[in-house]
């Protein structure tokens, strides 16, 4: 009785068991098929044109292509985009002609010095070059009337070929190093403590890479213990990176709280900073422009939504939104935005940027000296 | 008694019990399949890289898709579905619709072509296309055009028409139809915005040169005839005929509006093609007919077929003596009459160099009432000359100096000068 029992209800049960399977798989392929359905029309313009059309018609490769960016349009997101397989070509054209440097930090003081900061194991550094030296000339090129920009560009060029500097270290009379250019791993992080004011330290964040934060926190500590009590964080031109050292970054300045939301179609995560770290009492400003984007907007913007730290400089780029980037089957690449970020305030920070709270345009080519960062020391020096 | 009802109840049980089992496996049917779509039985892609380290990237969750069957060659085209299947799962904003994406898709296909006349209709669009080819519509009555930078234009106000009695201008410009911008639009997304039926209301926010701020002006929507054709008699009984554009009753009006012209025994015909954009070829042809004796009117050319399309003897207008007049906005069926004219000798043309376009679109009707208008043909004109990219060289060319004034006309003079002078 027993065993009928048993054998009657996996009878029972097996029947409905396999009509659910069947119906849900039924309305998986009626959705499908609805979905394919207005795709219809695209096959009967893509045959019309095959049969129809006077001219060239493109191949079907290019009108796939096509198509793509004919829907990918239709997003508005300037950030989702579908790239063709690149040429082997192009990839070669961008790996020749590497270009090397001599690995220096250049900055302008008060008087309009044009002074010198080596990175550690640069080209500039074995040639002896020393933090502070004053630049008179690039290959007797007069550095006097130029842009930082422009030195820079004088100080550049193929691996393995040679600049000759000329240098000033008062007392010391000018002369001239020899220095052989090489590629240059630019570090993420340069800091000094100002020659304007003793008790500022400057630390300069040119990009978020892996051990950003790591550089950071390190040269805030060896800027506090050589008697900075106040910070210029530098991030202007800083067009972003990886966010997690960006947000470790942010950390370092503020005693726990939000640091960034991230908002997805349906999720959102928030990212919140640990509590207590080594600058949250130190008075920082942060310098911002038109080139501060990204991962940089969200250090800069997580700051001044919390009150933190006021920005000085000009508005930065507005781009707050994560792309993904998958490879496609035939080589070809697709970037999708998939996520937008909210400052700790909760606006978004694209498309318009971050306002800073003092606006001070610096025109290199009128303007020498960096307006921007004397500013930011009279505010540190005044409170206003 | 006691026993028969509790074998009612006993049976009730076992049924109960039946039924329930038969539900919950069924749920369970539906939900293992459920599942088994999203696990991994099915590949999803996943990202290979990431701009700014997306920190918590989310393995997309699979969802099954199966590009269309049928279609041709859609192995190469195998790869949209890869993308679209990537961006339903990780795009961060909203989703278009599937046919919003077929109609881009199609668009983005087009755009490949190198072939700006061949284009996509939306639905919406065509039947604007169709209620005008029945020649008349319900709307407010203008002209328009839609400008370089995005902006519809009203060129030219009907005459006693809604449009006119709101107060509408020659020249305004619409940036927006019942609170919707419309700056950027289509110009049929625009025209239907602004169409609707007799009696309806329609809200326009109108941009006036001589106005600082735009304005908003309510026109009331009414049933109107399209006024293809303008005639009048001139100064010197010179007769003068505009033709507005080749829709189905181009060669009807102007045939009309020749015929009542001549009972005034004029000494020459001004035709004034200027600004028309064009339209339908079988009108191009009998429009030219009326002023052509028996011969070729263009020849068209597919990449398997040559046909010639001919005028007949015996219309009112070959006898007439006749000046077209042709400017940068003669465009297609406008040049084919011009151009026939020209190369027939039947007439002289006066005003600018006109637009280039001599390419023959043939409008397909799709599925779900869009048109796509494929280029099928170029046409040459009588001379066998193509005058694609070219345009047509009017004989005598008189510019429109930037300084005119409104009513100013230099040549229309130059057309009724040329008429009663002979040079």
């Amino acid at each position: 009785m027993k065993r009928y029992i048993v054998l009657f209800v996996i009878v029972v049960a097996l029947a409905p068991f396999v009509m659910g399977v069947g119906a849900h798989r039924l309305m998986l392929a009626q959705r499908e098929a609805l979905a394919a359905q207005p795709m219809r029309v695209f096959w009967e313009a893509w045959e019309l044109l095959d049969t129809s059309l006077y001219g060239d018609l493109a191949s079907p490769q290019q009108r796939t292509y096509g198509a793509i960016r004919g829907t990918l349009e239709l997003l508005g997101d300037p950030y989702t985009i579908f790239l063709e397989p690149q040429s082997g070509e192009v990839e070669r054209d961008r790996l020749a002609g590497a270009y090397g440097g001599v690995g220096v930090d250049v900055s302008r003081d008060g008087d309009g010095n044009v002074l010198l900061f080596p990175y550690d194991d640069s080209p500039a550094q074995a040639a002896g070059v020393l933090p502070h030296d004053r630049l008179i000339a690039v290959d007797a090129i007069s550095v006097a009337q130029l842009s930082l920009d422009e030195i820079a560009v004088l100080m550049r060029g193929e691996v393995g070929t040679q600049v000759t500097l000329t240098l000033a270290r008062p007392p010391t009379p000018p002369f001239d190093l020899l220095v052989t250019l090489g590629e240059i791993r630019i570090p993420s992080v340069v800091y000094r403590i100002l020659d304007q004011d003793a008790h500022i330290g400057y630390l300069q964040v040119k990009s978020f890479t892996s051990n950003t934060a790591e550089e950071t926190s390190a040269a805030i500590e060896a800027l506090l213990s050589a008697g900075a009590t106040r910070l210029v964080l530098d991030l202007r031109d800083n067009g972003g990176g990886l966010v997690s050292p960006a947000l470790e970054t942010a950390d370092l300045f503020l005693d726990g709280g939000v640091l960034l939301y991230e908002e997805r179609r349906d999720e959102e995560t928030t990212f919140s900073g640990h509590a207590g770290g080594i600058a949250v009492d130190v008075p920082v400003v942060v310098l911002v422009n038109r080139s501060t984007a990204s991962a940089a907007e969200i250090v800069a913007g997580a700051l001044q939504t919390r009150e933190r730290a006021i920005l000085i400089g000009t508005p930065t780029f507005g781009k707050g939104s994560v792309q993904l980037i998958f490879g496609l089957s035939d080589g070809s690449s697709l970037h999708v935005t998939s996520a937008v970020w909210l400052l700790p305030n909760r606006r978004r920070v694209e498309p318009h940027g971050l306002s800073p709270d003092i606006e001070v345009v610096w025109d290199q080519q009128q303007q020498l000296e960096d307006p921007q960062l004397a500013r930011a020391i009279r505010y540190l020096q005044t409170g206003e | 008694m006691e026993n028969g009802l509790g074998k009612v109840v006993r049976v009730f049980i076992v049924l109960a019990l039946i039924l329930i089992t038969g539900i919950v496996a069924f749920v369970a049917g539906f939900g293992t399949s459920m599942l088994a779509e999203t696990s991994a039985l099915f590949p999803s892609p996943v990202p290979t890289a990431a701009i700014d380290d997306a920190t918590d990237t989310p393995a997309p969750s699979p969802t099954p898709y199966t590009p269309p069957e049928g279609g041709p060659e859609t192995e190469t085209f195998d790869l949209f579905w890869e993308v679209w299947h990537i961006v339903e799962q990780s795009f961060y904003g909203e989703l278009p619709d599937m046919q919003t994406v077929t109609y881009g898709a199609i668009r983005g296909m087009l755009g490949t072509l190198d072939d700006q006349y061949t284009s996509f209709i939306e639905p919406q669009t065509a039947e604007i296309i169709n209620e005008d080819a029945t020649g008349s519509f319900q709307g407010i009555g203008a002209w328009v055009t839609l400008r370089d930078d995005g902006k519809l234009e009203l060129t030219s106000i009907f005459e006693s028409s809604p449009a006119e009695r709101a107060g509408l201008q020659d020249g305004d410009v619409v940036i927006a139809v019942d609170g919707e911008s419309i700056v950027g639009y289509g110009i049929y997304e625009a025209i239907a915005l602004i169409r609707g039926p007799e009696g309806t209301d329609v809200v326009l926010l109108v941009e006036r040169e001589e106005v600082d701020e735009p304005f908003d002006v309510t026109v009331t929507r009414a049933e109107l005839q399209i006024p293809l054709v303008e005639s009048e008699m001139l100064e010197g009984n010179v007769a003068y005929i505009r033709l507005r554009e080749f829709s189905t009753t181009a060669d009807t009006q102007t045939l009309e509006a020749l015929e009542a012209l001549l009972a005034q025994e004029p000494v020459g015909l001004i035709l004034d093609l200027r600004n028309n954009p064009g339209g339908w070829l079988n009108q191009a042809v009998s429009v030219s007919d009326i002023f052509l004796d028996g011969g070729v009117v263009l020849i068209e050319r597919s990449a398997e077929e040559e046909q010639f399309f001919r005028s007949e003897d015996g219309d009112a207008g070959e006898s007439i003596p006749l000046v077209v007049l042709i400017n940068g906005g003669s465009a297609s069926a406008s040049e084919i009459v011009a151009g026939a004219v020209q190369a027939r000798e039947r007439g002289v043309l006066i005003g600018e160099l006109s637009f280039g376009k001599g390419s023959v679109q043939y409008p397909y009707r799709l599925s779900d009432g869009s048109e796509l208008r494929v280029t099928v043909a170029r046409w040459f004109t009588p001379a066998d000359e193509a005058i694609h990219g070219e345009g047509l060289m009017p004989d005598i060319e008189v510019p429109i100096p930037e300084d005119i004034e409104a009513d100013e006309d230099p040549q229309l003079e130059r057309a009724v000068d040329f008429l009663l002078n002979g040079e």
